[in-house]
């Protein structure tokens, strides 16, 4: 062996190892190594050299496939390594971030409490548009989903359901429509099964299962030509509905009474279908008789799937073909269809209330985030010195970088943690708020996506909040720093500024908030202050059906008269009637009526009203006036002359000019106008008012279930049994439902809007709060910054009150900043909130003048602590230090 | 000189090599080359480690953590990675033996059994 080419081989080992190549110079050496060892061991046998190498090398085989799988080897523990010393650090690094934000409880409690809530507000919200927006069905292709709609302009009807025939006429155009069906909700009674049960269930006419691209769970779903004859009395089951009654499989085929006709169950809907919202059974609608027959009668809701990449032009070329085939006359300036996307129709009122709030708890998050931003840069000049330390002993401004980052993270990622229970009690509160009057809400839950959304959103804050501060802390100038020595450490230019403008966003971001919540409150009172027509209060409500084949025009009647009249002699209940459906009720029954001896104006308005059935003492119970004419009495039977009474509204649009009563119309029936009434709002607080008649049962008994409206000072938990005792006693199997106080029927109108301003009231409440807090936090810091400053001014004749004008001033300014662009953002933000006002503009000149006067005290107020902190500053101390 | 190779020599049974390195990295560190010396020299040059097998052997029970290589200077001052027993190693080392001490032993029995009377 000789040392030459040993030392050769040592340089050139070095040259591997320079270039990091050191697994590859490794094996090399070991193999040489053990050659040369070799070589020696044989020369010592006494080998010659040259024989002894030729040995050697024999002996150890494929020199280079064993260098091979050595260095294949040693790479794998390279790489696992690798990664074991990067995972250290990481884990070193978020132990270090966990102590350090140990040695801060305080700060650290108030960020992460912060964070939390930020994001559990965006949790929340996000769940709902989850369920609600994102996946309200278990359907594909939701966008393609359709509502068609009539609107008749001059009356008041908009977006409304259509007419049997017109929705059948829809399948025809399938070049447009892949599937087209419509449908209404009913409430069956099941009976022969247990205690008399109301249902509630769909009458579906076309293809409405191909509509959504259902699946059935069991059996199979009826034929749209099953749906349009009498003869097949078939009935689908919702999953949830099956499982109530068992969960045996063995339905399919099974016959169930409803209503007193025998349906046979074909099949079960797949899990999580219950469109429309509640339903429990679907059943096809008999498209004959006066169903097919008579137009006009608007209470179908129409539904189709449009094909792929149908123009607009298309699809309104289509409706207005099945317009021209059944409005001829009136044109289509009086009545016209439009189309709405399903989800939106859906999600209804709920829709602009959740994306609002969606909006709102994306602006409280950026508060949240720059509130401890903000927090973070006072602390980081506390914070500088151990800097400049760790930069002194090596630490580049990457390593300082890095390590504020991950504190921010762990910072976050608690706040996220405890913002996702944060989320789930705002869920459970909402829950409990809106459960009853917002059944979209109840099946509000975390799944995936949001847990994806809130992970994000953890990140994001992390950036948001982090990214300033850590850098801006990176820049730390080692120098000056460790020279100043402990104390004064000065409020820097630069970290002054991001610290004001973090005030002023959160100020700004603030007062948005505080508009939106201002304009929501004036909205709500303004609806409950408008008069219904009636007098919602002490009004209890409730529905009686007779069931079965007993329900005959005859029995009806009767079964009607005899509960009314018993009701009415019950002491506690001092007016009691009876109506088809309640205001605020959601269910519309408009249809069309000529006027006898009037030609048809074919540019006048449509005639159209809303019908209802009514008993008994129904207009004195809701405190509907009577304002001429008269009402029904005893002498309305069947034997005497029909009559009708109408609305103002009705009176006002069809006989401007003339007296009705006397006057005969034809809505169906023919009647004779008896007396005018004052009008009520039937869907919505604030919506326009519809023409209204009113029908005797007596003589028409349309329905086999009506409302009883009782007037009465006893509470609804005493009425509810003496009106089953009334209903028990004329027919004991007749099942009573709903009751319902009048007026909780009215909140339940509003519960979108009261969902909107109680939530945004809170969010505006909580960023209030943080902006607060956090403009009180940057002027205590400026004034405990400036102390030497006020110590000198003071020494020098200042009065106190100055020093504390000039604090004030301090924050007053920057508020005022705020203020300015929040009220900029806020007239483009309330736009968003133009859906959910009633009775304000979003430019609400008393909400636009009121929110930043009150945000403006509050920051007086907010700096003023600070400010009497800085006139109690001893100028001898201030000097001194 | 292939003929200096003794003829009973034996190749190692598939597995045993590695009882044998950590056997024989239980009193100090070895490097490569003296591992297999060793083992040439203890069984009389019976067992042959052939490199071909002994180095992936020694990379891999490093991998595993049974062993752990340092580069040292030799006495005739030269750079060598030496080979030690690591706790994981013994622990190893241990368990291994005791199963090679009960194989030994049946075999021997079975080779040593005389037939016994019918």
């Amino acid at each position: 062996m000789n040392n030459e080419s040993s030392a050769g081989a040592d340089r050139w080992r070095r040259y591997l190892r320079f270039w990091g190549a050191n697994v590859l110079a490794d094996v090399d050496d070991e193999i040489r190594f053990h050659l040369e060892q070799l070589v020696a061991y044989y020369v010592e046998c006494g080998m010659p050299p040259d024989d002894a190498r030729r040995l050697a090398a024999e002996r150890f085989g494929d020199r280079d496939m064993i260098a091979r799988s050595m260095r294949t080897l040693a790479n794998q523990r390279e790489s696992a390594m690798r990664r074991t010393q990067r995972f250290d650090a990481i884990i070193r690094d978020i132990r270090y971030a966990i102590r350090q934000l140990a040695k801060r409880p305080l700060f650290t409690f108030v960020a992460v409490i912060t964070l939390a809530l930020g994001i559990g507000a965006n949790t929340a919200i996000f769940s709902a548009v989850n369920t609600v927006l994102l996946r309200p069905l278990p359907v594909h292709d939701l966008d393609e989903l359709l509502f068609v709609q009539a609107n008749i302009p001059k009356l008041n009807l908009m977006g409304y359901p259509v007419d049997p025939t017109e929705a059948f006429e829809l399948s025809a155009h399938n070049d447009i429509f892949s599937a087209a069906a419509g449908f209404h909700t009913t409430n069956p009674v099941l009976t022969g099964a247990g205690e008399a049960r109301r249902l509630v269930a769909a009458r579906t006419l076309g293809k409405f299962f191909d509509v959504f691209g259902a699946v059935p769970y069991l059996g199979r779903f009826y034929r749209p030509d099953e749906s349009e004859n009498d003869q097949h009395r078939v009935a689908v089951l919702s999953y949830e509905f099956w499982q109530e009654l068992g969960g045996d499989k063995s339905i399919v085929g099974k016959r169930m009474e409803l209503s007193g006709a025998s349906f046979e169950v074909v099949g079960v809907m797949q899990p999580g279908f219950r469109y429309p919202l509640g339903t429990q059974l679907w059943i096809p609608f008999p498209f004959i008789g006066d169903n097919k027959e008579n137009h006009g009668r608007m209470y179908m809701n129409a539904v189709a799937r449009v094909r792929p990449g149908i123009a607009n032009a298309q699809l309104h070329a289509a409706l207005d073909a099945v317009d021209a085939k059944f409005h001829t006359g009136d044109g289509s300036a009086n009545y016209y269809f439009t189309t709405r996307p399903f989800v939106s129709v859906l999600a209804g009122d709920l829709r602009p209330a959740l994306l609002a709030l969606l909006g709102a708890v994306g602006l409280v998050l950026l508060i949240a985030c720059a509130n401890v931003a903000s927090l973070q840069l006072v602390h980081g000049a506390a914070r500088t010195r151990e800097m400049a330390v760790r930069s002194a002993l090596g630490a580049d401004r990457g390593t300082i970088i890095r390590q504020l980052l991950v504190e921010n993270f762990v910072l976050s990622i608690g706040g996220g943690l405890l913002g996702l229970v944060c989320g789930l009690a705002i869920l459970k509160l909402l829950a409990l708020a809106g459960a009853s009057s917002l059944p979209a809400l109840e099946t509000v839950r975390l799944d995936g996506r949001v847990l994806g959304f809130t992970a994000i959103a953890t990140i994001l804050s992390g950036l948001m909040f982090g990214i300033a501060p850590a850098v801006r802390a990176g820049r730390v100038d080692i120098q000056s720093t460790l020279k100043e020595g402990t104390r004064s450490l000065s409020l820097t230019a630069h970290r002054s500024r991001l610290l004001q403008v973090g005030v002023i966003i959160q100020v700004a971001l603030t007062l948005v908030l505080l508009l939106g919540a201002g304009l929501m409150v004036r909205s709500l009172r303004g609806l409950l202050t408008q008069n219904p027509g009636f007098v919602a209060e002490r009004v209890a409500t409730l529905r009686v059906t007779l069931a079965g084949p007993s329900a005959q025009a005859q029995r009806l009647t009767q079964f009607f008269t005899n509960t009314l009249g018993r009701a009415a002699a019950t002491p506690g209940l001092d007016a009691v009637g009876m109506v088809s459906e309640l205001p605020f009720s959601n269910t519309s029954n408009s249809s069309p009526f000529s006027i006898r001896g009037r030609p048809q104006d074919p540019n006048g308005p449509a005639l159209h009203a809303n019908m209802h059935n009514v008993g008994g003492d129904y207009f004195r119970a809701m405190g509907i006036p009577l304002l001429r004419g008269r009402l029904f009495d005893a002498t309305d039977t069947k034997e005497s002359q029909p009559v009708v009474i109408i609305d103002e509204q009705l009176a006002k649009l069809y006989f401007p000019n003339e007296d009705p009563i006397g006057k005969q119309i034809n809505q169906g029936p023919d009647a004779t106008i008896v007396g005018i009434v004052g009008t009520v709002s039937q869907g919505e607080l604030g919506e326009p008012p519809k023409a209204t008649t009113y029908y005797p049962y007596t003589q028409h008994p349309w329905y086999n279930s009506m409302f009883i409206t009782a007037r009465t000072r006893l509470p609804l938990s005493s009425v509810v049994p003496m009106l089953r005792n009334v209903v028990t006693q004329v027919e004991p199997t007749a099942p009573i439902f709903e009751p319902l106080m009048l007026d909780d029927r009215i909140n339940a109108s509003l519960a979108p809007r009261r969902l909107a301003m109680t939530v945004l009231s809170g969010l505006a409440a909580l960023s209030l709060g943080l902006a607060i807090f956090g403009l009180y936090g940057v002027i205590s810091y400026a004034v405990s910054q400036r102390t030497t400053e006020f110590g000198i001014r003071l020494a020098l004749g200042a009065q106190s009150s100055d020093v504390r004008r000039m604090v004030i001033r301090q924050g007053v300014v920057l508020a005022l900043i705020g203020v300015a662009i929040g009220i900029v953002g806020g007239f483009g933000a309330t736009q968003a909130l133009s859906k959910l006002l009633f009775g304000v503009s979003p430019r609400d000149p008393v909400t636009f003048l009121g929110a930043p006067v009150v945000l403006a005290i509050i920051a007086v107020a907010a700096s003023y602590l600070p400010a009497r902190r800085a006139t109690r500053v001893s100028p001898l101390e201030a000097l001194r230090s | 000189m292939s003929d200096s190779v003794p003829s009973s020599s034996i190749d190692l049974l598939q597995g045993s090599l590695d009882v044998i390195v950590l056997q024989t990295l239980r009193w100090q560190p070895m490097h490569g080359f003296g591992i297999a010396r060793w083992i040439q020299r203890v069984t009389d040059d019976v067992f042959q480690v052939e490199e071909g097998t002994l180095y992936p052997a020694l990379y891999r029970m490093e991998n595993k953590g049974w062993v752990k290589g340092d580069w040292r200077i030799t006495e005739n001052n030269r750079r060598a990675k030496y080979y030690r027993l690591t706790a994981a190693g013994k622990r190893r080392l241990a368990e291994e033996a005791k199963t090679w001490q009960l194989f030994a032993g049946a075999m021997t029995k079975i080779m040593t059994a005389v037939p016994s009377p019918a």
